[in-house]
């Protein structure tokens, strides 16, 4: 497991490297492409000496490196705060949502999954195939503005946009956690209303992905003989389901939920986009479209950071389900 | 007789219901996209103020005028037409961002599998790094260094598959290049490049095959949803997730227009992905077990 960590290491150094140079990559002068064309030539010197773009290019890279490591991302430079402040504002919604939509999907794609791998050949089978290619098919933004339409313009539930209704405290920044500790049901009621369309249109492709794995996973684990011994001392078909089938064809499902991590932080941008949540994807769209780099080169460094660690967490998990991973 | 190999695949794959559906639904677009200018009705870009928000219908509005079968959106052009000639762009921009992939992942694949020792080494950790990157951002923070515009989301698209397809080609060239008749070819003095070329790569392509029919659709899915953010291409450019983006602020008033471009997109996407279902069965049975 330790080894494991370690190889994190130049992981992380290559994903600071990949996005310091993102700023050099820009063809001509990136200060100048920032600020435009009206800017005068101090405030291009200023801001020149400020992102350290007067030095060598590994000079810069270390010094990048170096202000990393205390935390410092740099600053927006049209919003004129901190990258990491304007991070620490995104991330709670981001997280959120993708949570949500990664719990949705796991409880119904892992039924769908066994279901269709039970009824092999069934309508069922079929149905859950059909759901599982749509999902994959389905542009995600276009499934929001559907979902938009038919739930709060057509029947009047649910939220068109934003995270909440209601005005209350936000300490935390994760807002379902922020209506449970204000102690007062209706925000939580307010809140949830709001997360529920786009969780369940971030979660459709992972849905698909997980009973399609999970599928596959059980119709392997269904032909072994200790399943056949299972049946033969008598034990109900639930019992054989859930308790012998099941936890033995985990371990392909449980890297399949991980893996749908990198995916929903992608997802996110077009999810945030249609639902207008101010989340890190939208962040990060604004940031490409007003040219504000240092705030594009911190958004995407943290999200390629957080899918490394939830990577890493997925193959300690994975040591915890299967000893032999452990061991061998 | 025995049957010849490429025989065996063609009957294989008609036995092949996904195969079969896919083909079926691309024969439609790529045929909609090649005859655009002789189906469309109307062009894609002349607006008729009088024609605003007209619902679909198979009558038409004005005599002497095709109707408009799929309605017309805010600036009173006609969806379909539009939609049609969209075809013809996401045809296009799936099918030559998978080729940069394909071309460039299969290169550097083919080349770290059989080159081995360092080459390896640093093209195999590039590709780690590129995957480390959710594909939508990898892209759009290219995007940001090259600038909008189609082109550019096109080449983004097709750099973030390069990972995808130089795995495969590595993985395919890693087993490949051990088999005894590339053996013999070497002893018989052909050189790196010949086994490469000649002896090695034509047997990885199947997996590739597979992969991008798969790409395609990926491809397709990811340009209309950059140009959906406004990264892509601009309007009166008749882009599907441009025509979204234009559209869908009039949701309420006109919902044909946000819902025909999306399943369009949709109808694309799930044409590829029944192809490359029905290939993987048949090329490459053994990553088909995998699910």
């Amino acid at each position: 497991m330790a080894r494991r960590s370690v190889e994190l290491i130049p992981v992380v150094i290559g994903i600071t490297l990949l996005t310091f140079l993102l700023i050099h990559m820009i063809p001509g002068d990136p200060v100048r492409v920032m600020l435009g064309e009206r800017a005068s030539a101090e405030q291009i010197d200023a801001l020149r000496r400020d992102l350290g773009l007067d030095r060598s290019l590994p000079e810069q890279y270390v010094h990048y490196a170096a202000r990393l490591a205390r935390g410092d991302m740099g600053q927006s430079i049209h919003r004129h705060t901190p990258v990491s402040e304007e991070l620490a504002r995104a991330f709670p919604a981001t997280i959120e949502l993708t949570v949500a939509a990664l719990c949705i999907a796991t409880v119904l794609g892992i039924p769908l999954g066994v279901v269709a791998a039970v009824r092999r050949g069934s309508w069922q089978d079929v149905l859950g195939t059909t759901v599982s290619l749509v999902g994959i098919s389905v542009p995600v933004f276009w499934l929001g503005l559907m979902l938009v339409l038919i739930f709060p313009y057509y029947l009047g539930w649910f939220f068109f946009s934003g995270r909440a209704s209601l005005e209350f405290s936000h300490p935390t920044g994760f807002y379902v956690l922020d209506a449970l500790l204000s102690g007062n049901p209706a925000n939580l009621v307010d809140v949830l209303g709001h997360l529920v369309l786009p969780a369940v249109t971030l979660s459709s492709v992972p849905l698909a992905m997980i009973a399609r794995m999970t599928r596959s996973s059980m119709l392997e684990v269904l032909g072994q003989d200790y399943i056949r011994t299972a049946r033969a001392k008598g034990l109900t078909e639930t019992q054989v389901l859930w308790g012998h089938a099941l936890p033995n064809a985990m371990i392909p499902i449980v890297t399949a939920i991980g893996l749908q991590f990198g995916y929903l932080l992608g997802g996110a941008v077009m999810t945030e986009t249609v639902f207008s949540i101010d989340g890190v994807g939208r962040l990060v769209v604004e940031a490409v479209k007003s040219r504000d780099y240092p705030l594009v080169q911190g958004s995407v460094l943290a999200i390629a950071l957080a899918v490394s660690l939830v990577n890493l967490l997925v193959d300690m998990l994975y040591a915890w389900l299967d000893p032999r991973v452990r061991y061998g | 007789m025995a049957e010849s190999p490429l025989r065996e695949v063609f009957r294989k794959l008609l036995q092949s219901i996904p195969f079969k559906l896919g083909a079926l639904l691309l024969s439609g677009l790529v045929l909609a996209a090649l005859l655009a200018d002789a189906i469309a009705p109307y062009s894609y870009r002349d607006q008729d103020l009088s024609q605003r928000f007209q619902p679909p219908s198979f009558s038409s509005t004005e005599p002497g005028q095709a109707p408009h079968l799929l309605g017309t959106d805010n600036l009173g052009r006609d969806l379909f037409s539009r939609l049609i000639f969209g075809a013809r762009i996401s045809l296009v921009v799936g099918l030559l961002s998978v080729l940069i992939s394909l071309l460039l992942g299969g290169l550097l694949g083919a080349l770290a599998g059989y080159a081995g020792g360092w080459t390896d080494s640093v093209i195999s950790r590039l590709f780690d790094l590129m995957l480390a990157f959710p594909s939508i951002l990898l892209a759009i923070a290219i995007v940001s260094v090259l600038g909008e515009g189609l082109g550019n989301v096109m080449l983004a698209v097709g750099v973030v598959g390069i990972p995808i397809f130089g795995r495969q080609a590595r993985a395919s060239v890693l087993t490949t290049r051990e088999l005894d008749y590339v053996q013999a070819a070497r002893s018989l003095g052909a050189g790196p490049v010949r086994i490469l070329f000649v002896h090695v790569l034509p047997n990885c392509l199947n997996p590739l095959i597979v992969l991008a029919a798969l790409g395609v659709g990926t491809a397709v899915l990811d340009t209309a949803g950059l140009s959906f953010l406004g990264l892509g291409a601009k309007a009166p450019f008749p882009e599907w997730g441009t025509i979204l983006a234009d559209t869908y602020q009039f949701y309420k008033r006109a919902p044909w227009m946000v819902a025909f471009p999306g399943l369009s997109i949709m109808a694309m996407v799930l044409g590829c992905n029944l192809l490359g279902d029905g290939l993987r069965d048949v090329l490459d049975p053994r990553m088909a077990e995998k699910g």
